[in-house]
């Protein structure tokens, strides 16, 4: 009896124990989630930023690009064409000019500008063998003319007048001619003419000429019309270059163009005013919590509203700002509102770091002033405040970095500008944050990438910030 | 320390000393008081912004009906309840993420890990806290979105789903930070008499430190949701901003917040009407938000262990 009671007991143990063990585990597993999903995070951000070397290296070498669709079909077939011309550029010096369309990179057809970028990357020399042709139709074709037939009353497209200089005329078009099919494409008009050129390039694996059938005087001819030109543009790829560009270039409508000068310094400016303003009046308020505040109904309402407001969203602040500072007191939205919105964003935040910092200095010195004679202001001012001084800064930087990242706030505030200029005190601005947001909602191809490495540039100052803390703490912190 | 006045001439206060004290006092007490100016402003702007709001809009309307279109020039109709709804949706998506995986990594670090592993661990926790929510936004609309397009085919590219699932990631810090130092505070002496009784670790956790540290989890559950409402970065970024009504996880909604950016973004001219929304959407969100936080505070005070 005894002895199978005691084996039961043994069986239940061994099931506890196992329980025990198994919850242990899963708790662990959550610490891996999180460490899955930061890594994940971090991967996913490092991968979507990798193009910017080659997109920074293209507009450099003039090939600022878009991605265009040719609607055909009831199909949507995209094509690359220059958007920007840059004079003196690699590109231009090889004759391709703003509209041109690239077909292919080597021997590959590229339908998207992301193409082209992962093409650059993976290119083994520095020159970029590329096959375009003209965005301007009469430098092929000259001008066409759409024309009824006579006897059937179908639509056909005639040459109605073609320079000698032009593609066509070198390869034995004439005016007069009517351009039936281009390969196998039926033209049916001018503009969808050149569209037909670039769909029947984009088939062929290789640059070279494309089959034109013509009417002439009744009969067909076949033409090969080398329509497409090729050239070897030489490419820069530095990822010090691209960084730098990317750091001190404006915001474009070109991804490949655009960079985050005006946000960084408007990040800089933000930050460093708030700072300005956080640092006193957080301190200040710490102080008179700490060393001054009697336990009255007062200072109990005061540390609840403080603590209320630490959680508070920041988009009230932002309705806050934007009613009292930029319309009642018509500062307008400008970065020095801003920053003094933030800097109510952070207070209690900065307070109650302060006031934790101030609560480590024992009490001993506060005495050892005051037996010396000194007033309660000079026992804060030249023994408290020194002291606590590495714990207060460290907390108004971590605060700060919650300013850093910030972009809820800043957007009713008005950071959210296309700026070509750099920020100062009373412009209109923008930020780090809201430059990300901006970049996230544009469609181009491309700026999903530059949105990646502005998100490691906002990242690593955040990081250099975090860093600065902990070297503060390590630096200056005693143990009493 | 009171100043005994004193005797001998020399240790006399100089002139104006004790004016020059007054006054620094006075400064210190102003930057206190700041806290109060500040929560008297808020107030006061939603009060008087929701009064132009109110005049025109029934409070029967903006909190039952239910279509949201401040824009639409012909018929506008002021119904809150697609954003609340919104609000909400996307609040409880994030919460199922956070509470669990929050609340059992705070198990872990103060029961289970080793000093060591709590070094390694603790940081990522941090790190995962300090990332800018544009930054998350990000994250649910390129990788998040797509991800979960692989199972569930139409999922459109606009979700509340997804916005709500990294959302929730980015409050397990929260919810673990919090919990884990109330979990923490439990003291030793209680999990010694469990374990002198015979319990196993799981069932001291269980039966004893998780019920003498409720109250203050219950606590962070709390602020953890009042974050989660009063977000808007990932939200605007991830989850669409259009109002839609019945909402639903796999299409675009809006949330309380959104409606707030959108305004902002959008090209009404200041004074037009759809500036007072925002004070009546503003002064709901605060209204939401104080009441959690109060709430959470009183819950502290209110049902805290004391021990010793």
């Amino acid at each position: 009896m005894s002895a199978q009671t005691l084996h039961i007991e043994r069986r239940q143990l061994v099931w506890r124990k196992t329980k025990s063990t198994f919850f242990g585990s899963i708790t662990f597993s959550t610490i891996l989630i999180s460490l899955a999903l930061l890594v994940a995070l971090i991967v996913y951000i490092l991968i979507n930023a990798r193009p910017l070397m080659a997109m920074r290296a293209a507009s450099r070498a003039g090939l600022v690009l878009s991605t265009m669709v040719i609607q055909w079909d009831a199909k949507n077939l995209p094509y690359v064409i220059i958007t920007d011309f840059i004079p003196e550029s690699a590109a231009a010096r090889a004759g391709i000019s703003e509209f041109d369309a690239i077909i292919h990179i080597g021997p590959e057809s590229v339908y998207r500008s992301a193409q082209v970028w992962e093409a650059i990357a993976r290119l083994p020399s520095d020159a970029l063998p590329i096959g375009w042709i003209s965005g301007d139709p009469s430098k092929i074709f000259g001008d066409l003319l759409p024309q009824m037939d006579p006897q059937t009353g179908a639509l056909r497209v005639v040459i109605d007048y073609l320079p000698e200089e032009s593609l066509g005329f070198q390869a034995g078009l004439r005016p007069g001619d009517i351009v039936t099919h281009i390969e196998d494409i039926p033209v049916t008009g001018a503009r969808q003419a050149w569209e037909a050129l670039i769909v029947a390039a984009q088939r062929r694996a290789q640059p070279g000429p494309l089959t034109v059938q013509i009417e002439r005087d009744g009969e067909l001819f076949t033409i090969a019309l080398p329509a497409e030109q090729t050239a070897q543009i030489p490419i820069q790829r530095s990822w010090w270059r691209a960084i730098w560009d990317f750091l001190t270039s404006y915001d474009s409508n070109s991804p490949e163009k655009a960079g985050l000068a005006s946000a960084i310094v408007g990040s800089l400016y933000l930050v460093g005013l708030t700072a300005l303003f956080a640092l006193p009046l957080g301190v200040g308020a710490a102080i008179y919590l700490e060393e001054y505040a009697r336990r009255n109904w007062l200072t109990e309402l005061i540390q609840l509203l403080i603590a209320n407001l630490a959680g508070v969203p920041s988009v009230i602040y932002g309705i806050i700002g934007l009613e009292i500072l930029a319309r009642a007191l018509k500062m307008d939205r400008v970065l020095i509102t801003g920053s003094l919105t933030m800097t109510l964003l952070i207070l209690p935040m900065v307070i109650i770091a302060a006031r934790e910092a101030l609560r480590t200095i024992p009490d001993s010195i506060r005495h050892a002033a005051y037996a010396v004679g000194a007033t309660r202001w000079q026992v804060v001012r030249s023994h408290v405040l020194p002291y606590a001084l590495p714990g207060i800064l460290t907390g108004l930087i971590i605060s700060l970095s919650r300013a850093m990242g910030e972009a809820a706030l800043l957007i009713l505030l008005g950071a959210f500008q296309y700026l070509t200029f750099l920020p100062t005190l009373g412009s209109y601005f923008t930020v780090v944050p809201i430059q990300i947001f901006t970049w996230i909602g544009e469609a181009k191809d491309g700026f999903a990438n530059i949105a990646a490495a502005a998100i490691i540039v906002l990242l690593t100052i955040l990081l250099a910030m975090n860093a600065l803390a902990i070297f503060l703490r390590m630096k200056f912190q005693r143990r009493w | 320390m009171k100043k005994s006045t004193a005797s001998q001439p020399a240790l006399h206060a100089p002139p104006g000393r004790y004016l020059k004290e007054r006054l620094i006092q006075g400064v210190l007490f102003a930057c206190a008081f700041l806290a109060v100016v500040v929560t008297a402003i808020t107030i006061w702007i939603f009060l008087s912004g929701s009064g132009i709001f109110f005049a025109k809009v029934s409070l029967w309307e903006f909190l039952g009906g239910t279509r949201w279109a401040p824009t639409d020039i012909s018929t506008p109709s002021y119904g809150a309840l697609p954003l609340i709804m919104g609000t909400l949706i996307i609040t409880g998506i994030a919460l199922l993420v956070a509470l669990p995986i929050g609340l059992l990594s705070a198990i872990y670090l103060s029961e289970f890990a080793s000093e060591r592993v709590r070094k390694i661990a603790k940081p990522i926790l941090e790190i995962l806290a300090g990332i800018p929510t544009v930054v998350y936004g990000y994250f649910a609309l390129l990788f998040v979105t797509p991800l979960l397009r692989s199972v569930l085919p139409d999922i459109q590219f606009w979700n509340a789903l997804s916005a709500g699932i990294v959302l929730g990631i980015a409050i397990i810090p929260l919810v673990s930070s919090l919990s884990e130092d109330v979990i923490y505070a439990v003291p030793r002496s209680l999990r010694e008499g469990a374990y002198a009784l015979g319990a196993t670790q799981y069932e001291t956790i269980r039966h004893v430190v998780l019920p003498a540290a409720l109250s203050g989890i219950a606590a962070a559950f709390i602020l953890a949701m009042s974050r989660a409402i009063g977000e808007t970065m990932i939200v605007a970024i991830a989850a669409g901003r259009v109002p839609t009504w019945p909402p639903d996880l796999l299409k675009p909604l809006e949330t309380l917040t959104v409606h707030i950016v959108n305004v902002a973004t959008g090209d009404a001219e200041a004074g037009a009407f759809i500036w007072a929304t925002i004070f009546a959407i503003g002064a709901l969100l605060f209204a939401i938000t104080l009441l959690l936080n109060i709430l959470s505070y009183w819950i502290v005070r209110r049902f805290r262990e004391q021990y010793e």
